[in-house]
């Protein structure tokens, strides 16, 4: 078969050439452990609004706000809302947590500021998440069943790799033990020479099927596949992992979620993972639903650190706590609040120095300017913090940015390198 | 600075190879069709010299010369062309007749942009280039095209065409008249699809594939019907439920009038393409379908003739008079027009006070207009001047790009209620924007029926075709139709776009042929399964990589769904996968608590939550692959086995006590018979991948026989585990073949051609 185009195949299905391709080309050596950072993107669909949140105002004739100037808190150098179950989440993370305010995301249509905030790219159609960028660069070569895992939000890949979902974790284990019946070890399938033989067989003709297969769309569907049967049987480890069954079971919506996130990056099967709360588009009685999602989301965010730390993973999880963009500073007839560009991200993980706020808006939640060199904040609004620009920087912090994948999928208009993390 | 190598190589040849003329032809070897010159030229030239002002959102957005990005409109291209076009012959006859787009671009009359081309610069060049051609458009000589996309593909048997379009469609393995049919003479798959498209089970695929665009039948019941309207919508409610019996029978009520509301939308569509209705019916049907159960929620079960009152899957057309009431006012009568007048469509897209039908908007023009609303303005929403505006939505470009199109439309909705129910409209519609479409407005008159006249404007409209051709294309390989790139700095522009025109002009050629065959969707559904480019498979040499990037669009390379695995391995075996007595994956959705073990596993969708078919395979969906394929070898080949030689579905030319050495002619022909009806391939029986198979037999057979004399009771036994028995008749594997076959079978069942049709 060609040897260039088999080698990109395996490059775009997430796995390296680990054994001969007359063995199997699609195995990768069992060996081979992840011992990098996790990338977790935890998405608030719909448009959270950052003043209830990590760049509040207080009730001024500019901006409504169900609280006073007067009444905002700090944690550390961060200021906040003092509603909802923020006072836990930012004392709990002051010290980890970065603040980006200021955002000028400069969209207010759902698709396209989710593709932006996802990606970095605002016209990317095609352009994969960073999540995704960072589990296919991540998981060459280890051939993992859940290198991407997605629960909502954009979750683009680019045919870097698959994305996968795991709704339900209760035949987890039969699946991963796919030569037993019932997977049962006690109860094979085939004996073990036959399931060998069986298995040696099959990877022959994967590989000359998909050296003889030259159309790129079959060829690279055919390789993913190859790939998906080859990685399952890993599946099995993730229940090692995950909380006893009273409390998985208790457990809903994202917080369930980010119990069987951690646990795949605790087993070593997941590299990235997309995590969402919804309910953020809230055009109508703006307070009490916008602060009833906020809620959800900071407690999830604080689940999902207490499993990362139960697992021993928490100094290896990068976490970006994004939206596509804010609401607006006034109230609409009825009590809602509309789209608004302006927004603010938030980070934490390893190389991310906190108790930091970078970026700012004025009173009436307008992105100010901002001085590169300085980093801070200026009233020139010549350049302001685009998505683009923290992306650019996300990839350094992880050591992506010069990566072949980076590269074909370059972000635009790098018209500066800003460090936001270190 | 961008380079426009198309333009310049071809520029030489098209200003001499071509006649004045007005028909245009597709590109010769010397000649490049005014069309395509607009489109890879012209149009990427105005994207980076023009489209910065002159977008909906842009600066210069009061001129009238707009150009829109792709993502938005399917037709992006045509509307640029047009309105370039337009300004192109407008002449200023103070400067020497010169067309004013060109005067404009190059400051020679007041421009507000200033100069954006240089004289004699290549963009300078390829707008005069333009306007030459808009002045004489060019016919080139038909000689064909230069490199033929095709080239070089390689596209399905006859039989193939016809063993997917039986799997996809019919559920069913294609039958020996059929094979014999299509050996005989390829033009009888035209036949054989039309009876295909008569079958019962085509419409089960049918009403799937629309529900993953519609996502209408796992939510909802008859209280998606207003109660005013409809008194007895819950009649399923005042039955009694003293006992057992009554509750049970209360449950199946309740069951079956849900199942009448949540078909409802997908059963209008069976409806239209059964009896060859016209398609636009989707939008102006003056009927809404009922079973028996929800006939009686509707209050008119008595004037309905249905076959059979007890049956859940009976639909009819209904026309509702007036809501079931008599003397009602004209106004609060209940109009019809298709899904728009559907309580159970507008009740799964539901709105809110705030939203004001406008997500149920997004919903109407994506699905039966091609338009993405949320595309419309990729760029630009500066917060600094919104606060400019007292009603931004309304007069502030960056905001009205969208609020055009979507809040006259959804003013149009204003019969229903945010929940879904038809409340008549009675005058407290107080928005910023008037009701209408493509900027005309409701007449006065037809306020009451105001979706009604909605549907008849989009039903005309000529994005409605290709609309459905797009949505035909997504049934039948779960994937959008590609969106024009938007990057022209990027190296691989020109094979995108090239890819983009490809693709769209056969969705315009399928276009046509639907409109002609007065909208008869099955006309789209043949187009497709003939189309060059479901058909391909492969191609002779690897390609390039600015080939293999415009080859995207060739060939079908999508994950089955669950849903038609099921139906696959039912044709295969004859039987369900069951694990545990469940079904492992269920084909009938109609319930949604009957979708079976590992359903969403393998890229099942609620319809609710999970809306979007990930349709690539990932480490979950090849467990369950892995596991399927030893469990179905295991439960299928004993009992093939058990059954009477001449019954027999799998080993029609073996025995259980076969041995290679003597057997071989009947194992190897078993083996070409199981490739055909597994995998659909066709070998002859001394082709190399039956030696394979042979061989892998023989050495398990070999091994089971001398594990059995070794250990007996070992590992190696005779005795076969219990799923993997043929019944009480055949529980031992004395030779070991049982085994052996096994193993064959599990390794057809993991190929990729099982999962991917």
């Amino acid at each position: 078969m060609d040897r260039r185009n088999f080698m990109k195949l395996v490059g775009l299905s997430g796995l390296a050439l680990a054994t001969p391709v007359a063995s199997d080309a699609f195995a990768a050596e069992d060996n081979k452990v992840y011992k990098g950072n996790f990338f977790i993107a935890f998405v608030a669909n719909g448009g959270w609004d950052v003043c209830n949140l990590c760049d509040p105002k207080g009730q001024s004739e500019g901006v409504d706000q169900a609280f006073a100037t007067g009444d905002i808190l700090t944690a550390g150098k961060i200021k906040y809302a003092p509603i909802g179950a923020n006072e836990s989440f930012f004392k709990k993370f002051k010290d980890d947590l970065l603040v980006i305010n200021g955002i000028d995301t400069i969209t207010n249509g759902h698709s396209t500021g989710s593709r932006y905030a996802g990606t970095g790219q605002l016209t990317g159609r095609g352009y994969p998440t960073f999540a995704a960028l960072f589990a296919a660069k991540k998981s060459e070569g280890l051939g993992l069943p859940l290198a991407y895992l997605s629960y909502g939000g954009y979750s683009a890949t680019g045919n870097l790799l698959p994305v996968s979902r795991l709704g339900s974790t209760a035949s987890i284990e039969r699946l991963g033990e796919s030569d037993f019946e019932g997977g049962n070890l006690d109860r094979p399938y085939l004996s073990e020479f036959g399931t060998k033989a069986l298995a040696e067989l099959r990877a022959k003709r994967r590989s000359t099927q998909l050296g003889r297969q030259n159309l790129p769309k079959i060829n690279r569907e055919m390789g993913t596949l190859f790939a998906a049967q080859l990685s399952a049987s890993k599946l099995k480890k993730i229940s090692e992992y995950l909380p006893n069954d009273e409390e998985l079971n208790s457990l809903r919506g994202a917080k369930r979620s980010a119990a069987v996130v951690m646990a795949a990056c605790k087993a070593g099967l997941c590299i990235s993972a997309n995590l969402s709360v919804g309910g953020f588009d809230t055009h109508g009685d703006h307070e009490n639903r916008q602060n009833d999602r906020l809620t959800e989301y900071t407690e999830t965010v604080e689940y999902l650190m207490e499993r990362a730390e139960a697992l021993g993973i928490r100094d290896r999880v990068v976490l970006m706590m994004a939206s596509e963009f804010s609401r607006t500073p006034k109230y609409n007839d009825d009590q809602g609040k509309d789209h608004w560009p302006v927004a603010s991200m938030m980070f934490m993980g390893p190389g991310i120095k906190g108790n930091r706020v970078i970026g700012a808006t004025d009173e009436n939640h307008q992105a100010k300017g901002f001085d590169p060199a300085k980093m801070k904040p200026i009233d020139d609004k010549t350049l302001r913090i685009r998505p683009h620009h923290i992306h650019n920087s996300l990839r350094r912090l992880t050591g992506i940015d010069a990566s072949d994948e980076a590269v074909k999928f370059v972000l635009q208009e790098p018209e500066i390198e800003i460090d936001f993390f270190s | 600075m961008r380079h426009y190598p198309f333009f310049f190589a071809t520029l030489l040849v098209v200003l001499t190879g071509c006649v004045s003329g007005s028909i245009e032809t597709e590109e010769t070897e010397e000649c490049v069709s005014d069309a395509l010159f607009f489109n890879r030229t012209v149009n990427t030239m105005m994207d980076e010299s023009c489209a910065g002002c002159h977008a909906a959102t842009g600066v210069a957005s009061g001129t009238g010369f707009i150009l829109n990005a792709s993502g938005g409109y399917a037709d992006y291209l045509q509307r640029n062309r047009s309105v370039s076009q337009t300004w192109a012959k407008q002449k200023n006859q103070d400067f020497d007749n010169k067309s004013q787009l060109l005067l404009k671009a190059t400051a020679g009359i007041e421009h507000g942009g200033g100069k954006v081309l240089e004289k004699g610069s290549d963009r300078e060049k390829i707008l005069t280039e333009f306007i030459s051609r808009v002045d004489k458009p060019r016919v080139c000589k038909t000689k064909g095209p230069k490199v033929p996309f095709l080239e070089g593909v390689q596209f399905q048997t006859p039989y193939a065409q016809l063993r997917r379009a039986t799997i996809l469609l019919g559920g069913r393995l294609p039958t020996s008249k059929e094979i014999q049919a299509v050996d005989k003479d390829p033009q009888a798959l035209d036949g054989i699809y039309d009876d295909l498209m008569k079958e019962d089970a085509f419409y089960d695929y049918l009403e799937r594939g629309w529900n993953d665009i519609l996502h209408t039948r796992n939510e909802g019941d008859s209280g998606v019907l207003d109660p005013e309207t409809f008194p007895d919508r819950n009649w399923v409610g005042d039955l009694p439920e003293d006992t057992e019996e009554q509750r049970d029978y209360k449950n199946l009520m309740g069951r079956n009038t849900r199942l009448g509301f949540r078909q409802s939308p997908v059963k209008l569509i069976t409806h239209l393409v059964k009896n060859e209705k016209p398609f636009t019916e989707v939008l102006t049907a003056p009927y809404v379908m009922v079973n028996p159960f929800s006939a009686k929620s509707y209050g008119i079960a008595d004037q309905v003739d249905f076959k059979d009152d007890n049956d859940p899957d009976e639909f009819l057309p209904v026309t509702l008079p007036g809501g079931g009431r008599t003397g009602i006012p004209e106004e609060e009568n209940y109009y019809h027009a298709g899904l728009l007048s559907s309580s159970m469509f507008w009740s799964r897209w539901e709105s809110t006070a705030t939203n004001l039908n406008r997500a149920r908007t997004r919903v109407f023009y994506k699905i039966f207009l091609d338009t993405n609303i949320l595309e419309l303005a990729p760029r630009a929403a500066d917060a600094d001047k919104v606060v400019e505006y007292i009603n931004p939505i309304v007069d502030f470009n960056q905001c009205n790009v969208c609020h055009i199109p979507m809040d006259p439309v959804a003013a149009l909705l204003q019969n229903f209620d945010n929940q879904g129910h038809r409340r008549p409209f009675r005058g407290e519609w107080d928005k910023s924007y008037s009701a209408g479409f493509n900027g005309t407005l409701l007449p006065a008159s037809r306020a009451a029926d105001s979706e009604r006249w909605l549907g008849e404007q989009a039903a005309a409209d000529r994005r409605f075709p290709t609309a459905m051709v797009s949505n035909a294309y997504f049934i039948l390989t779960g994937r959008d139709r590609v969106i024009a790139p938007t990057d022209s700095t990027k190296p691989d522009f020109n094979q995108l776009q090239h890819a983009f025109e490809q693709q769209q002009a056969e969705i315009n050629r399928i276009s046509e042929r639907f409109v002609e065959s007065d909208y008869n969707f099955k006309v789209v559904i043949k187009e497709w399964l003939n189309s060059p480019l479901f058909t391909a498979v492969n191609i002779e040499k690897l390609p390039e990589d600015d080939r293999a990037t415009e080859l995207e669009i060739v060939g079908m390379a999508s994950l089955i769904t669950p849903e038609d695995l099921a139906r696959k391995i039912f044709a295969v075996f004859e039987s369900d996968w069951k694990v545990s007595s469940r079904n492992a994956i269920s084909e009938d959705l109609k319930y949604e608590t009957n979708r079976g073990t590992f359903y969403f596993l393998f890229d099942g969708i609620d319809s609710v939550e999970t809306t979007r078919r990930l349709k690539t395979p990932n480490g979950v969906s090849g467990a369950v692959m892995n596991v399927m394929a030893n469990d179905l070898a295991c439960r299928n080949v004993a009992k093939d086995f058990a059954r009477p030689k001449g019954e027999r579905i799998l080993f029609p030319f073996v025995e259980t006590d076969s041995f290679i050495s003597d057997k071989e002619t009947e194992i190897r022909q078993n083996i070409v018979h199981l490739y055909q009806r597994i995998l659909g391939k066709r070998y002859k029986n001394n082709d190399p991948e039956i030696d394979e198979l042979v061989d892998l037999w023989g050495k398990i057979q070999q091994d089971g026989l001398i594990g059995m004399a070794r250990e007996g009771e070992g590992k190696y036994t005779n005795r076969l585990e219990s799923p993997c028995r043929g019944g009480d008749d055949l529980s031992i594997d004395e030779f070991y073949t049982i085994r052996s076959w096994n193993a064959v079978v599990a390794y057809m069942l993991s190929d990729f051609s099982f999962f991917y049709e």
